[in-house]
């Protein structure tokens, strides 16, 4: 159903376009949010992904899946944003998502904990895990989208996911 | 905890972490249907513009001139400069931006790199994205790696640059009959005017075509402009064609030379 789809935005069908939207709109604005940290980089990034996969879907090849070649695009105006911000100095209002640590001792909430160590990751370990968890792509999704081979995903998952352990196990000691 | 335990804690606090509000899905549509309706009015008012395709081709004849030009400029200025070699790597630093954001094409998708300049040892820079590649000396040669280290399963992956007293078409025709010594594919030599203008020779190992880690070779000859030539040897494997092999081309579209001589 989905090269149907696409076949029909390759042929300039704005109303499928818009049904391509409505049917990945919500995982990208998910990953791009989890992957920037930063609801409003992420908007400009999601926006910036679809108008790129309007003007380059010609070139998309419909034998091979849609996801992982639409996740690069995500992935690379994610990657075009952070650098881009990097190189700007800092203003006092940090607009970045995150959960208010309002975590109370004795009321552990595992979800912001398990949120905000996973961001705390390295991006090469914390990108694959957003991949995997949020969107439930396989390694050979996850490794077609970052342009990486399936053993660096699989060995960069691993770590990252006993990373995660370690720092889950840290919070709770605490 | 459990595997299927954490990994549904993973997602749910995933879900939970990245919530958003609703509204945002109909503005962002908003946004996009009226950048796709300025650049399609854009297109009909200026039809040079419409499709990619064209606007690479012409793109990329620019950027090959701008190149000649620039190293004209600097040639050039070498005629007039007396100062030390430093000073006059200097003047060719300033010529040059020392970061830039380039348009390449990888895995049929347009993306925008930010690249930075490099010199190398034989006369000449060259932009690449730092953090995905590094240049290194081996044997005298100027090597552009991938910094990530890939298992051994995968074929070598490099770009190497060098300088020598022979022509272009000498050393291309030698490589020819070199490489049908080696490998089951060999293309005859071409003569090309993108990445740059340069005689080339391709070549494809393994299985000749078949498997995804057939290892790829093409090398780049051009002139030096001082009867000798540049060789740029790509390496990497069938199934990187797209992506490394098509990063090391953008890169050599960012070639400029300069007269090594004067320093």
């Amino acid at each position: 159903m989905e090269k149907e789809l696409i076949n029909k935005v390759k042929n300039g069908d704005r109303q499928a376009f818009k049904q391509l939207y409505d049917l990945h709109f919500d995982y990208a604005m998910r990953v791009a949010t989890a992957v920037t940290k930063n609801q409003n980089t992420a908007s400009d990034v999601v926006q910036e992904t679809f108008i790129r996969v309007y003007k380059n879907i010609g070139d998309f090849d419909c034998d091979k899946a849609f996801k992982p070649w639409f996740y690069r695009i995500l992935i690379n105006e994610c990657n075009r944003y952070l650098k881009k911000q990097a190189k700007v100095i800092p203003m006092e209002i940090d607009d970045k998502v995150k959960l208010e640590p309002q975590i109370d001792a004795h009321h552990f909430e595992e979800y912001e904990d398990l949120y905000d160590a996973i961001q705390s990751l390295d991006d090469t370990q914390r990108i694959p895990i957003v991949l995997k968890y949020l969107n439930d792509f396989t390694e050979m999704d996850i490794a077609l989208a970052l342009e990486l081979n399936i053993n660096t995903v699989k060995s960069r998952l691993f770590k990252g996911k006993r990373k995660l352990k370690e720092l889950l196990l840290k919070i709770r000691e605490a | 905890m459990k595997k299927d335990n954490f990994d549904k804690k993973v997602k749910d606090s995933f879900i939970e972490g990245t919530d958003y509000d609703p509204k945002l899905k109909d503005d962002i549509w908003n946004n996009i249907e009226k950048e796709i309706e300025n650049e399609q009015s854009e297109t009909i008012n200026v039809p040079t513009r419409t499709r990619a395709k064209g606007k690479k081709k012409r793109g990329y004849r620019k950027v090959g001139m701008l190149a000649s030009m620039a190293a004209s400029l600097v040639l050039a200025l070498t005629l007039v400069t007396t100062d030390t070699g430093s000073a006059f790597i200097d003047q060719v630093r300033q010529m040059f931006e020392p970061e830039k954001t380039v348009t390449e094409q990888i895995e049929g998708i347009e993306n925008e790199s930010d690249v930075s300049l490099h010199e190398g040892q034989a006369g000449y820079v060259i932009y690449f994205d730092k953090e995905m590649y590094s240049m290194i000396d081996v044997e005298g040669k100027d090597r552009i790696i991938f910094n990530e280290e890939l298992p051994e399963i995968y074929p070598e992956v490099y770009m190497e640059i060098s300088q020598t007293e022979e022509s272009a078409l000498n050393l291309a025709t030698k490589m020819y009959e070199q490489l049908q010594q080696q490998y089951p594919k060999v293309l005859e030599v071409d003569e090309v005017e993108w990445p740059i203008e340069s005689f080339v020779v391709h070549a494809v190992g393994g299985t000749g075509g078949y498997e995804w880690d057939d290892p790829v070779v093409r090398y780049y000859f051009f002139s030096n402009e001082q009867g000798g030539s540049f060789v740029v040897k790509q390496k990497y494997f069938l199934e990187a064609g797209e992506g490394h092999g098509a990063r090391f081309e953008h890169m050599l579209e960012q070639f400029y030379m300069y007269d090594a001589s004067e320093n």
